[in-house]
């Protein structure tokens, strides 16, 4: 919100001013309209304990993030480029392999993942679109600039979120929203449509559902938030039947032919025959009917290879070998510990770097090198030196932060970016994006099981 | 020499059991000295099949029975023709070792000279290795690759019931006793262990009598297949310690069992199952047609009104190699 | 429309009827506690026990007022407690997130919140009946939002099957209760258990339009199960429920939806034929215990036709 001088930057002027009209009670009633809202709309996550549950909110802040439209227009270009190399990318690998041949990327770093899916070999998929549905994790830098730190391939969640921190967050400061030039982010769910409709080989009457691991799941608001404002069913497993090679779901009436499904269920569960043979989630046979080309499944299997850790550090590398062209949006450094060099280098930089587990997700496996203790980066060194592979190393990040209302006053805290982008025959953006907050002051997790809130982003047309 | 090869597999429920489906690995191999004359597949209850070949170039046939049924029985009859093996030397040049080292064989064998879910490396595995001074090679591939084939035949004994489909070899190892699944998984994560690209093979032996073959004679077989870059893939079958030649018949090939069960299912309902499987192969002088690999059977459709209680539980079904 | 769906809408209409059914119980059993001599309420308590918790959950004689209000309303433990029903709906409801309106959801969801966390003993010395006479409110606010936010497809008879179901089992038990071989056993209801249960069934106003404020116990029998206009009538209840049968699964097989309609059609010439002469002159008992085994009839056939059918058969 302030540049370095101290100065109010010039497009959060407005809201600075209409934010400091309001007394703090007011916008604490606000703020409580708006957790109210979401507790009775159901927008909740379930925590579980011993023999009860209770359901929480997501912490919405009440202050919008905003970004203007140069920095979007740069954002956009940027993760076009990036979501057409990493599709072209997974194409390669589970096609020809000319990456792999030329050397570009180890073969072994491929192999060896756990998300590598064999299976997929040789299987065309629509468009060559692999990743249909994509959420990246950006972060600004001090320069203003931003750095992409994640790329959610596989089954990424949080646009529900985007839209109903919109609604609630529009209603809050109904006269700056119109006055202000928001680029209205409300059609997502009609763009996801148009998208997976565009994956089906034939485009009239498809049959598309969203295909959920079922109540309890943490982001089940979601699916059947999607599922109801795109109008097509929310199936579980058990609804669905693989009969002749072909996918029909179970309908009062009898058997209805499924054409596309949007799973939110991890690739291991998607299916017992192919893969994880105790998953009581999935469709026996479905993968067959994949691979017949009778039924589409977005994402395509296989795609979590694309965002593994390791393959992170090559995304550079990759856009310039498939496009051609310099990558718009910057990566953070990575050292790859299965280089030499690298290794040696990490090894001796221990307490001013951050070490995470290729496989591992969520903040697993990691080591955050200048909050650890000497004992702490010494064992952990012995992890790293013990199989180099399964390590990279990145500097420390700092987060930009973000004006937000904490309990009663306004204060920085530091947030990320997850725009979401839609790939099938075209690629679009929603002009917006999940802010997420580290809502303890000077806390850099953002994670929403471990403190994070979220807020909306208001991308400016002017 | 042409084979006629009858493989029968039966499961029994104790229950009635909905919505199996299944997936086949049981078509031999049309490659190398091996030809394809001749396959079927009948399933009881009758059922429409599906087929595709996976990437380890295996044909895999697939299908599914909605209605309720007690029993399921699937009959694939082949016919192959396998001509003679050529004859090996009694040893390699010793240059053979380094050939391993060319990047591109490395990287092309990338995902069988790793460990796998079966063919993995164990404590166990160590202490065998270390008690029959396998840690290393000795001498030239072909002759370490026999002496392999050879110890892991004279440490175990042939025993059918000690281990399981889903026996880890560590099994095997303490039991001093398995069987052909066993042996090669044990042969295989050794070899990969000495940089030697192996993989395993599903398929069928043809018994004689004279042969004194330790494996079962009407069970599937295994073996494995080591690549030696002078030679190509060759075939050692350490349950009967002797190389893979005019007896072998190849149905699958993958990283270990896990890659090339002959059945693969799901059913819907609660109930054990039983598996029985009767392979014969016999020596046959006719070939037969070429056409109609595949023999499509309509799906009956029942118009019984049934109902029942949904029960939500999968099983998985395979069959071990004897 | 998903079986497990219709499925999920079925259960959540039918929670919510029985939510309904055992918070209108508790609220007139509560207003009417100081109109009643102990020996009288007693009798009483113990009829509206056994037919809101089907014999099972019984307090035991000596429980007070409170303890038996508490058992019925909060205890989680009690499967057919307003809570857990209240719950059960939920759960449902949740599982159907997507097919019903964001408002019947809201609606919902806000009962069950304010409800939940409800300590009666703090409540209880001020007019307990009260909580238990918004809840009714709530839930007929619920039930009218329903109508007027969500589409009469399919969904919304199958709410509308487990609404009337659930409703004819209840109503059935009811008057089981006050007229069949248990309530001969003991003392005989008076006059004012005869107004109650009027008001257990909302039905005192409708009645009086009808006959008058002349209570009677066979005229109220007759209203109670054979008036035609009346919602709270097993008559009424045994229509919708067969009109609302041949407005689901409109695509299955004909002979699917046969197994269904003959079933409700008996049912309807049951009620439709019924001479209530008859029935006061010692079948009451067989009469009601037919009509709540035709219901269970009717949801099993429901079940095995449109739920949980055999894929294989619909081929």
């Amino acid at each position: 919100m302030f540049a370095s001088d101290g100065t109010v930057r010039r497009h959060y002027a407005e809201l600075s001013e209409r934010v400091s009209e309001l007394s703090s009670d007011e916008l604490r009633r606000r703020q409580q309209a708006c957790e109210q809202s979401f507790l009775h709309q159901g927008i909740t996550f379930t925590v579980y304990g011993d023999n009860s549950s209770t359901e929480r909110i997501i912490p919405t802040d009440l202050l919008p993030r905003i970004i203007t439209a140069a920095e979007w227009a740069r954002l956009e270009a940027g993760l076009k480029q990036r979501i057409q190399a990493l599709n072209l990318f997974l194409h390669d690998i589970y096609a020809d392999g000319r990456v792999l041949r030329d050397g570009l990327v180890p073969r072994a770093l491929i192999y060896g993942s756990k998300h590598y899916r064999r299976e997929m070999r040789g299987i065309p998929v629509p468009h060559g679109a692999y990743v249909n549905v994509c959420g990246t994790d950006l972060v600004r830098r001090e320069d203003g600039t931003f750095v992409v730190l994640e790329d959610n391939l596989r089954v990424p969640s949080g646009v529900s979120y985007m839209l109903a921190n919109r609604d609630v967050v529009r209603r809050a400061f109904p006269a700056l929203f119109r006055t202000a030039g928001v680029r209205p982010i409300e059609h997502y769910p009609q763009d996801l449509l148009a998208t997976l409709r565009s994956l089906a080989p034939f485009q009239d009457d498809v049959s598309i559902a969203v295909l959920t691991p079922g109540v309890f799941n943490s982001a089940y608001f979601e699916h059947a938030f999607l599922a109801r404002q795109m109008g097509v069913e929310l199936v579980e497993g058990r609804d669905i039947v693989v009969n002749d090679n072909c996918v029909y779901a179970r309908t009062t009436s009898g058997l209805k032919r499924l054409d596309v499904i949007y799973r939110r269920i991890d690739d291991d569960f998607i299916d017992p025959l192919a893969f994880r043979a105790d998953s009581t989630l999935g469709v026996p046979g479905v993968f067959n009917a994949y691979r017949a080309g009778n039924v589409v499944i977005a994402n395509a299997p296989g795609t979590g290879i694309a965002d593994d850790k390791a393959v992170y550090a090559y995304v550079p590398r990759l856009i310039r070998y498939y496009l051609s062209e310099e990558p718009i949006l910057a990566s953070v450094e990575t050292f790859l510990c299965r280089e030499p060099k690298s290794l040696s280098h990490v090894l001796a930089n221990l307490d001013s770097l951050v070490v995470k587990a290729v496989g591992e997700s969520g903040g697993y496996g990691m080591l955050v090198g200048p909050h650890a203790s000497t004992a702490e980066r010494e064992a952990f060194a012995e992890k790293i030196k013990a199989d180099p592979d399964n390590y990279i190393a990145q500097p420390t990040i700092q987060l930009s932060t973000a004006p937000c209302f904490i309990e009663g006053a306004i204060e920085p805290r530091h947030v990320d970016l997850r725009p979401f982008i839609l790939h099938g025959e075209q690629t679009t953006i929603a002009p917006g994006a999940l802010t997420r907050v580290a809502l303890k002051r000077g806390s850099l997790v953002v994670n929403s099981s471990q403190g994070g809130g979220s807020k909306d982003t208001w991308v400016l047309s002017a | 020499m042409f084979y006629s090869v009858r493989h029968v597999t039966r499961f029994r429920y104790s229950n009635p059991v909905r919505q199996s489906v299944m997936e086949l690995r049981m078509q031999p191999r049309s490659e190398g000295r091996q030809s394809l004359r001749n396959f079927q597949i009948a399933t009881m209850p009758r059922a429409q099949l599906y087929a595709y070949t996976d990437h380890f170039g295996n044909a895999v046939y697939h299908f599914n029975v909605l209605r309720e049924h007690s029993e399921l029985r699937i009959e694939a009859q082949s016919v192959i023709e396998v001509s003679h093996a050529v004859a090996l030397p009694a040893t390699a040049d010793a240059l053979e070792w380094q050939r391993y080292n060319g990047l591109n064989l490395r990287a092309e064998h990338y995902d069988l000279l790793g460990p796998s879910d079966f063919a993995c490396l164990s404590p166990e595995l160590a202490r065998f290795t270390a008690a029959h001074q396998l840690e290393r090679p000795e001498g030239d591939t072909l002759t370490a690759l026999r002496k392999l084939n050879a110890v892991i035949y004279g440490a175990f004994e042939y025993e059918v019931g000690i281990t399981q489909v889903h026996s880890p070899i560590a099994q095997a190892i303490k039991e001093r006793r398995g069987v052909c699944q066993d042996f090669a998984h044990i042969m295989i994560a050794i070899a990969r262990n000495w940089g030697v690209p192996a993989r395993y093979v599903s398929g069928y032996l043809y018994h004689r009598r004279q042969d004194k073959d330790r494996s079962a004679e009407d069970a599937t077989h295994a073996w494995v297949e080591a690549y030696l870059p002078s030679f190509g893939w060759v075939g050692f079958d350490p349950t009967n310690n002797i190389m893979a030649g005019e007896r072998h018949i190849r149905v699958a090939v993958g990283r270990d069992y896990a890659d090339v069960p002959p059945t693969r299912g799901t059913f819907k309902g609660d109930a054990e199952s039983e598996l029985a499987v009767a392979v014969t192969v016999e020596p046959t002088s006719a070939p037969v047609r070429h056409e109609e690999f595949l023999r499509v059977a309509r799906p009956i459709s029942a118009t019984k009104e049934k109902t029942g209680p949904t029960e939500q539980s999968y099983f998985q079904q395979q069959q071990q190699q004897q | 429309m998903l079986s497990r769906v219709a499925d999920n809408l079925y259960w959540m209409s039918r929670y919510l009827e029985r939510a309904e059914h055992t918070s209108r119980l508790l609220a007139v059993k509560l207003e009417t506690l100081l109109e009643q001599t102990p020996r009288e309420a007693e009798l009483s308590w113990r009829r509206v026990a056994a037919g809101l918790s089907g014999d099972e959950h019984v307090p035991s004689a000596a429980a007070d007022a409170f303890e038996i209000t508490r058992a019925l309303a909060f205890d989680p433990e009690n499967s057919s407690s307003l809570i857990a029903s209240l719950q059960s709906a939920r759960d449902n409801a949740r599982q159907v997130r997507e097919q019903i309106s964001t408002e019947m959801w809201n609606q919902l969801n806000r009962l069950y919140l304010r409800l939940a966390p409800m300590d009666l003993a703090t409540v209880w010395n001020d007019q307990p009946g009260h909580i238990f006479r918004d809840a009714v409110d709530e839930l007929l606010m619920l039930e009218g939002i329903t109508y007027s936010t969500m589409r009469h497809g399919e969904g919304w008879y199958f709410l509308e099957l487990g609404r009337y179901i659930e409703r004819a089992q209840l109503l059935s038990r009811l008057l089981d209760l006050h007229f069949g071989r248990a309530s001969r056993s003991g003392t005989a209801p008076s006059y004012l258990d005869w107004v109650v249960l009027l008001r257990f069934c909302t039905a005192f106003e409708a009645y009086c339009k009808v006959y008058t404020a002349n209570i009677r116990r066979d005229r109220i029998a007759e209203f109670l199960l054979f008036d035609p206009e009346f919602p709270h009538s097993v008559r009424f209840a045994v229509e919708r429920l067969t009109d609302a049968l041949t407005r689901v699964a409109s695509g299955a097989p004909a002979q699917r939806r046969a197994a269904c309609e003959r079933l409700a059609g008996r049912l309807k010439a049951s009620v439709d034929f019924g001479q209530i002469e008859e029935l006061m002159g010692g079948t009451i008992d067989l009469f009601l215990t037919n009509i709540m085994s035709q219901c269970e009839q009717i949801h099993e056939a429901v079940q095995a036709a449109y739920i949980s059918y055999d894929a294989e058969t619909v081929l």
